[in-house]
């Protein structure tokens, strides 16, 4: 019976998501002058909230917020903007910028962004992908940069200082040997080996750390540079080696997203590369945790994933000026300083002063690192290095799981990458 | 109508380079079926998707034809059985698929840790990392995820042949194998014929648990051809050339399913 009632409980409450968000779609300017936009987010709870203030605090301009889940957010702006009843404003995984800014979905906005006096604050790494042809389609909203996670705990019971972080790659090596000393089902690294996107997080950064790069900019004569830029080289042979001393979950080779850090959430994993969302479940977990950023092999340098959330205008909106008022009145101070409190990262590095840094110490570990940000710059990013068949992913696995050889692998992805850029910029009509 | 106009759609759709993004809709004519012809991935995701179609049929054909005769009679607790064989059939494919991937976790899965327990493996199996290892785990969930349907279909078409036909044939002295093969087998046909129908389809089209299990994986040596349209419409974002793709497997399906018809009929004719 209880079960019947919350049945039914569930499907007034899918009628009802369902009528708003059909009303949602009419969206436009009312007759009393308000004018109403909709605006399209991932999935996170501190957005209703964001809408919820502005609307308390504007009266001229309202926004109704549309969460739309990650895997099918492409899919879904796509036939909204098709169809002339999408968003006016959207907010979305920032390795899609160069796609929606190349296939004209989103406004340009250069003077705008231009007139923010704290446009050079801004997150760098996610404002490269905003930028296209030398036009900024979209800015920073909220960043998930990746750092370097370690587990006192294990480091404690392995001997080891904990003060501060490993900061090179012996190191890192070092260090996960002892933690793995530990026992059979301790490991000292965890590579999240069967997700692309997961690998943004926890492999580039050394490559960018170093100086290297997997791709030149964002055109259609783009290629990537796996085979020519050495560091790429490099750093697949530093994980390959740590796969090979048996330092590695092994569990991780298959890990393809949906149970990324588990293990490290349950205090069996000594370092991880990651974002700083899995820092607090580590410690409801009953580990201690420090954080550090993600070093070059000899920890002269640093860089990190500039992962997060762009926001753009559509450029078919009705509203685009409306829909800029409330794209800017995210990036405010108060706004930005408000996502500290969720734990993720604000995209403003005015923000990070002494004080700031002592309320926040992992926000500001996060600003600091995002001043290196980095991240691959392509519209056809998805195929050629998020998805499970992309060249990318293969290489990957080929050369840290299988010992291939790095640098016939590394070409024959280079060759393999070619004609899906050429594919994605033909489509776009480039 | 609801299957014509989609599908006219759909072939329209194929002769046009067609982005799920931006604007530039523009009919190339053949050019994605010419693409479609040279792809190579293509191609092996048809041979890999016939190559698990023919492993899991014969298993779903003869273990749910052996389990079918056990349960064909009524016994004490025969309900159990029937329920235990079909109750994973109510599962998804998503879930079934996720339910096993917990269940092969190398550190903290069941099966290692049984097969360990058991002295059978002293370490974990390489479930996923090998690609004959990850087409032989895929085949492990579907068998448990869908013999109860196989098992259903032909303890009916058991349960449809008389009684007196075979109580005549015991009188007449045949052997339990020879009233098997000569007397139930060809008298349910039709429930035979269903059965390998529903697998080819189902296997032809099976997407959900490689896309959570191996993820085409790995080296990409389990794409299966929805995998392969599934790729190239949301991570391509090509929507002409997967049009295009679905198209030749709706061909490719149509083909093998007449030649079973076929194949089926024509001995029901012979004898």
């Amino acid at each position: 019976m209880k079960s019947r009632n919350r049945k039914l409980i569930a499907l007034g409450l899918g009628t009802a998501l369902l009528a708003g968000a059909l009303s949602g779609c009419s969206g436009g300017s009312s007759s009393s002058g308000v004018t109403t936009i909709n605006w399209w987010t991932r999935v996170g709870d501190d957005r209703a909230a964001f809408a919820k203030k502005f609307n308390d605090t504007h009266t001229d301009v309202q926004v109704k917020v549309t969460q739309v889940s990650d895997d099918q957010y492409v899919n879904k702006v796509g036939t909204g903007v098709r169809s002339n009843n999408g968003p006016d404003v959207l907010d979305f995984d920032v390795a899609n910028s160069p796609l929606f800014a190349a296939t004209g979905v989103l406004a340009d906005v250069s003077d705008k962004v231009n007139g923010l006096d704290f446009a050079r604050d801004l997150n760098p790494g996610m404002s490269k992908l905003g930028t296209y042809d030398n036009k900024t389609y979209s800015v920073p909203f909220i960043a998930g940069p990746s750092i370097l996670l370690y587990n006192k705990t294990l480091f404690k019971k392995a001997g080891i200082q904990t003060d501060t972080p490993p900061a090179t790659w012996a190191g890192i090596e070092e260090d996960a040997k002892k933690v793995r000393a530990l026992g059979d089902d301790i490991y000292g690294f965890d590579i999240p080996g069967a997700c692309g996107g997961c690998l943004s997080f926890a492999a580039q950064p050394l490559i960018w750390a170093s100086g290297g790069t997997t791709m030149t900019a964002a055109s259609p004569d783009q290629t990537t540079t796996y085979s020519t830029s050495p560091q790429v080289a490099d750093s697949l042979k530093f994980y390959q080696k740590l796969w090979q001393d048996g330092v590695v979950n092994p569990a991780g080779q298959t890990e393809a997203g949906a149970t990324w850090g588990a293990d490290w959430n349950a205090g069996k994993v000594g370092i991880l590369l990651a974002g700083s969302w899995l820092v607090s479940p580590a410690e409801k977990g009953g580990s201690e945790v420090g954080y550090g950023p993600i070093p070059n092999a000899d920890g002269s340098n640093f860089s990190t994933f500039a992962g997060g959330d762009n926001i753009g205008v559509i450029a078919s909106s009705k509203n685009p000026d409306a829909a800029w008022e409330f794209a800017s009145w995210l990036l405010d101070k108060d706004q930005q300083a408000s996502i500290a409190d969720t734990g993720s990262s604000p995209v403003r590095s005015d923000l990070l002063t002494a004080d700031f840094a002592a309320k926040y110490p992992l926000v500001a570990l996060q600003l600091q690192v995002s001043a290196k940000s980095d991240a691959p710059d392509s519209m056809a990013t998805n195929a050629l290095q998020l998805s499970a068949t992309s060249p990318w992913l293969a290489a990957f696995q080929s050369i840290v799981y299988n010992g291939a050889d790095v640098n016939a692998t590394l070409t024959k992805a280079d060759a393999d990458s070619a004609p899906l850029i050429k594919q994605a910029y033909e489509q776009a009509g480039q | 109508m609801f299957f014509v106009a989609p599908m006219v759609l759909m072939f329209w759709m194929s002769l046009n380079n067609w982005p799920l993004l931006g604007a530039v809709q523009k009919f190339i004519g053949g050019a994605n079926y010419a693409e479609a012809v040279t792809d190579g991935t293509f191609w092996n995701s048809v041979l890999f998707t016939m190559k698990y179609t023919l492993i899991i049929t014969p298993i779903e054909l003869f273990l749910g034809y052996a389990l079918a005769l056990i349960v064909r009679r009524r016994f004490r607790g025969v309900a159990f059985f029937r329920a235990a064989y079909f109750a994973p059939v109510v599962v998804g494919f998503a879930s079934g698929a996720y339910i096993f991937l917990l269940l092969i976790q190398p550190e903290s899965g069941l099966f290692d840790q049984i097969l360990q327990e058991l002295g059978i493996t002293s370490a974990p199996l390489p479930w996923l990392t090998d690609s004959n290892f990850a087409l032989f785990t895929v085949v492990l969930m579907i068998t448990w995820k869908t013999l109860g349907t196989s098992i259903i279909l032909l303890m009916v078409g058991m349960q449809s042949v008389p009684e007196e036909i075979r109580e005549a044939s015991l009188m007449d002295g045949a052997s339990w194998f020879k009233r098997e093969w000569f007397i139930t087998l060809p008298l349910m046909r039709s429930s035979v014929a269903l059965v390998l129908m529903l697998n080819l389809t189902g296997s032809f089209l099976a997407f959900d648990q490689f896309f959570v299990m191996t993820h085409g994986g790995p080296n990409q040596s389990t794409v299966t051809i929805v995998m392969w349209i599934y790729t190239n419409a949301f991570v391509r974002y090509r929507l002409g050339y997967s049009a295009a793709l679905s198209i030749l497997l709706l061909v490719l399906l149509v083909i093998f399913t007449v030649a079973q018809i076929r194949a089926l009929r024509d001995r029901s004719e012979e004898s």
